[in-house]
């Protein structure tokens, strides 16, 4: 599973929300309601160490917590439960209520929720992936391509010596990786791999490259000419230029797809959350 | 914890973790979709030994360090990707297109506070103080005042933390669409994209950069980038690395501009000030194989001064403070057999990277198509300025920055597999930007008429070791290594004025270097003083045009080494130099009818450097 198709999956979304309420609703439950019990136990230990050293390794930090010394572990726990402690007295003098950072982060994590939630349900039908490739298709659509391997031999080798090279390469029928001793050294590469015009244009000059394009592949031939001399060529495979190829490509564009709306979906949810109030200006800075 | 892209490896554990920075370990969730790490099929057939090579960009920020979101840079690694691959991307209000894309690509954001720069200046955190004066220094239009911004964003570079923009919550989400940005952009066979981030520790003292860009193999990550906040000492990077390596999260550490270095990119002792131990050594050896060679801020070969008998060596400086033998690589590498002697270990035997360092998200190392690549700091609109203005960060105009640099690697296909083997066994050479091709073969006996035939390289891998090995141990009866070189031009750059091996050695307790020039354009002669007539300059500054009618579009050379002595170590690496065509900044110039400064060269004659070969008694 790669780390974009886990983000969208929507059961992590649910349970990442899940999972904020979780916590949310478990920092409150330690104790009774007076707060006046404080009670550590070692996972207590273990988030409250991975937080102060802002490394989360579970592992590590709990095989580190087994050889602790006991006065070492001790003061954990007095470290612990001093944090929590003091955590509850803020939340006791409403300190969220005033501080800007904490309205921020809960504002954050409010549209987090709000947004993944939206686009927890969201998925695409066939028919709405076709339609956003057919709407988006020039972002899809493909370079002509070419895979092929030369001969390469330089501009004063007679036309005879050309095509006595070029029918042994026949006749022998020389594989793409023994054609090397039949020619000279090339300055740039003896083999193409999915290459475009560009790229073949840039080595071999414009004429040769169209020369290239038409080539049926499969068999040596040539020569064909560049500006650095004579060039006997094996295409192994050449793809016009074309539209992407819906079926070879269709799980990029249904993502493509997803993200979009759910981006959407958030975009909405969120506009639907500020309908529900009335938002009045003051001192005329609304007109 | 590892972030995985792989089915069922802690998956929902780290997305749980975002929320709460908790932490779980038992891997949850699976899915039926596999990850695309291994080549599409393709009809493509390598033949032994043929490599192809591959241009990359090892080193780019995006919107999410905080320098480059303070400089108003918006671009995010999305948008990095998508330039890399040649499609047009928006910078400071402008559409930039590559004229051609690059094969692969690391985005490195600095791990500190990474993400929450652009937060603050997107109203997403609101830092503590006086709102007015935060919204009077976000909406700063580069100058002053974004040196006053840069001031509060930069502590994190310091190891300094700041309310509000140290939140490792916030960073985290951040780091995970850093990762989510390259598995989405990575496409095995076509384009490569490695998860990374830099580790910039900066010391408040002398300014010293202690910086290194941690790249990883993939498909698994750490759960957190490190970061100097974390620790300002390198080998707590070293362990972090060494612990996910441990885990099968494999990575390398690439550190970069020490001409900023104060003398620290090549020291003789350990962070702690104390003699380097032969772990410290070996650990950097291992963690470290490669190193940058030239960027934006200027090129870290070596200076005039440092190599008075290099003709070469006056190629995009900029000021160096301290140590200058622990500030460039060539002498570094001097330094390195040094340490062998005492320790056993070299500490420094790296190869060779280019990359651009650029602040703005988009790799432009092209001179005629360089929009400048600081944000707002460098921003073209203000050509003048740009021309004609010291610079605070410089001390001479912006002007003299360069639109440097990329890597080539040589590898079996453009995956991520393969490149990365490529980086580890050092198979790699560094370019000042444009494409120069450059392969380099070391042997013992003849290597005459190596280079000919169609299938050269075939039999040259058979001979020999490619850049960035080391030399197989000598037959008593061999004389001096030799060394095959082939180089051909970036067909949209400058023809090829020649290729030199620089050659390093230790003799008699000292350090010592002489360059040969191998292979030359034809018809120019040996002067008296014994070095090549120059190749020329067809350079009109006053249009920003050069003409291909000097040098070679391919250069082959073969050279044995005459003054070998086996009993001491030596290294060997090529240079290929191009002829002069003009600066970016002279393109600009033109465009913007305002002359350069005294002091801006109008052209520039760029190179490659091959990873070093190195030989070991």
């Amino acid at each position: 599973m790669t780390i974009r198709s886990w983000l969208k999956e929507p059961l992590v979304h649910f349970l990442l929300a899940g999972g904020v309420i979780f916590l949310a609703l478990s920092a409150f439950d330690h104790g009774p309601d007076t707060g006046r019990t404080i009670t550590v136990s070692q996972d207590d230990l273990l988030v409250f160490m991975q937080g102060r050293a802002q490394v989360y390794d579970e592992e590590t930090f709990a095989a580190m917590l087994a050889e602790m010394p006991p006065e070492e572990r001790e003061r954990l726990v007095t470290e612990t439960a001093t944090q929590e402690a003091l955590y509850r007295e803020a939340e006791a003098l409403g300190l969220a209520q005033s501080d800007p950072l904490i309205r921020q982060r809960l504002v954050q994590q409010m549209r987090l929720l709000l947004m993944e939630e939206a686009a927890a349900d969201i998925d695409v039908s066939d028919a709405e992936v076709r339609a956003y490739f057919d709407a988006n298709g020039e972002r899809y659509a493909a370079d002509p391509r070419v895979t092929f391997t030369h001969v390469f031999l330089p501009p004063a080798t007679g036309t005879a010596q050309v095509e006595q090279v070029l029918t042994r390469l026949q006749t022998d029928d020389v594989a793409p990786g023994e054609a090397g001793q039949y020619g000279a050294r090339f300055l740039y590469q003896a083999n193409y791999a999915d290459a475009n015009p560009a790229l073949v244009e840039s080595h071999f000059g414009s004429e040769f490259a169209q020369a290239l394009f038409d080539l049926e592949p499969g068999t040596w031939q040539g020569p064909l000419r560049s500006e650095h001399g004579w060039h006997l060529v094996l295409p192994l495979s050449v793809e016009g230029a074309s539209e992407a190829d819906f079926a070879a490509i269709e799980e990029r564009v249904r993502a493509d797809a997803l993200a979009d709306k759910r981006s959407a979906a958030g975009q909405a949810a969120l506009d639907r959350l500020l309908d529900r109030f009335t938002v009045e200006t003051e001192g005329g800075i609304g007109s | 914890m590892t972030i995985s892209s792989n089915p069922g490896r802690a998956g929902l554990c780290s997305i749980a973790a975002l929320a709460l920075l908790a932490s779980c370990t038992q891997p949850v969730g699976d899915s039926a979709e596999a990850a695309p790490v291994t080549p599409q099929a393709s009809a493509y057939v390598p033949a032994a030994g043929d490599r192809q090579v591959y241009f990359g960009d090892l080193h780019l920020h995006t919107s999410f360090s905080l320098d480059a979101a303070a400089a108003k840079t918006e671009t995010t690694p999305e948008d990095a990707y998508r330039f890399a691959r040649g499609e047009p991307v928006s910078y400071l209000g402008r559409t930039h297109r590559r004229h051609v894309p690059l094969d692969f690509l690391a985005v490195t954001d600095h791990a500190e506070f990474l993400g929450n720069v652009r937060r603050a200046m997107n109203g997403e955190i609101t830092l503590p103080g006086d709102q007015q004066e935060w919204q009077r220094l976000y909406s700063h239009q580069g100058g002053a005042t974004m040196f006053e911004l840069f001031g509060y964003a930069a502590s994190g570079l310091f190891g300094e933390s700041r309310p509000g923009l140290n939140d490792p919550a916030l960073s985290r989400d951040t780091w995970l669409q850093t990762i989510a940005a390259a598995e989405r952009y990575n496409e095995p066979g076509r384009f490569t994209t490695f998860v990374a981030f830099e580790y910039s520790p900066t010391f408040r003292a002398n300014s010293a950069h202690l910086h290194r860009n941690v790249i990883f193999r993939g498909p698994d990550y750490p759960a957190m980038p490190f970061s100097a906040l974390d620790s300002m000492d390198h080998r707590d990077l070293w362990a972090y690395a060494e612990n996910h390596r441990a885990r099968g999260v494999e990575s390398l550490m690439i550190p970069h501009n020490a001409n900023l270095s104060v003398g620290g990119a090549f020291p003789f002792t350990d962070p702690s000030s104390e003699p380097m131990s032969a772990d410290y050594a070996a650990r950097r050896a291992r963690n470290e194989p490669l190193v940058e060679i030239t960027q934006i801020k200027g090129t870290s070969e070596t200076r005039p001064e440092l190599s008075p008998q290099d003709e070469f060596a006056d190629f995009e400086l900029i000021g160096s403070e301290g140590d200058m033998d622990g500030n460039y690589v060539r002498p570094g590498l001097q330094r390195g057999m040094q340490i062998a002697e005492m320790l056993g270990v070299n500490p420094f035997e790296q190869g060779f990277v280019g990359a651009t360092d650029y602040h703005s998200g988009i790799s432009a190392t092209e001179e005629d198509n360089y929009p400048g690549g600081l944000g707002m700091s460098d921003d073209q609109r203000n050509a003048a300025a740009i021309l004609t203005e010291l610079s605070p960060v410089i001390g001479s105009p912006l002007a003299n920055l360069s639109a440097s640099g990329l890597t080539g690697v040589w590898a079996e296909s453009n995956t991520r597999e393969a490149i990365f083997a490529a980086f580890q066994r050092r198979e790699t050479f560094a370019t000042s930007g444009p494409r120069i091709r450059v392969r380099l073969f070391a042997g013992w006996g003849e290597a005459d008429g190596l280079a000919e035939g169609g299938d050269w390289a075939e039999r040259a891998y058979r001979w020999g070791v490619p850049m960035g090995g080391t030399l197989a141990p000598r037959r008593a009866d061999a004389g001096g290594p030799s060394f095959v070189v082939q180089a051909a031009r970036d067909p949209r750059s400058g023809n090829l004025d020649r290729v030199q091996i620089v050659k390093l050695w230790r003799e008699d307790g000292r350090s010592f270097e002489r360059i040969y020039d191998v292979a030359w354009s034809p018809g120019r002669r040996r002067m008296p003083d014994g070095r090549l007539e120059p190749v020329g300059n067809t350079v009109d500054a006053s249009r920003a045009t050069y003409t291909n009618t000097i040098g070679a579009a391919e250069l082959v050379g073969t050279w044995q080494d005459p003054d070998f002595d086996p009993g001491q170590q030596a290294i060997y690496y090529a240079r290929v130099i191009e002829i002069p065509t003009p600066r970016w900044a002279t393109y600009l110039s033109v465009a913007a009818g305002v002359p350069l400064s005294e002091g801006t060269p109008a052209w520039l004659q760029e190179r490659a450097w091959t990873s070093p070969v190195y030989y070991r008694p």
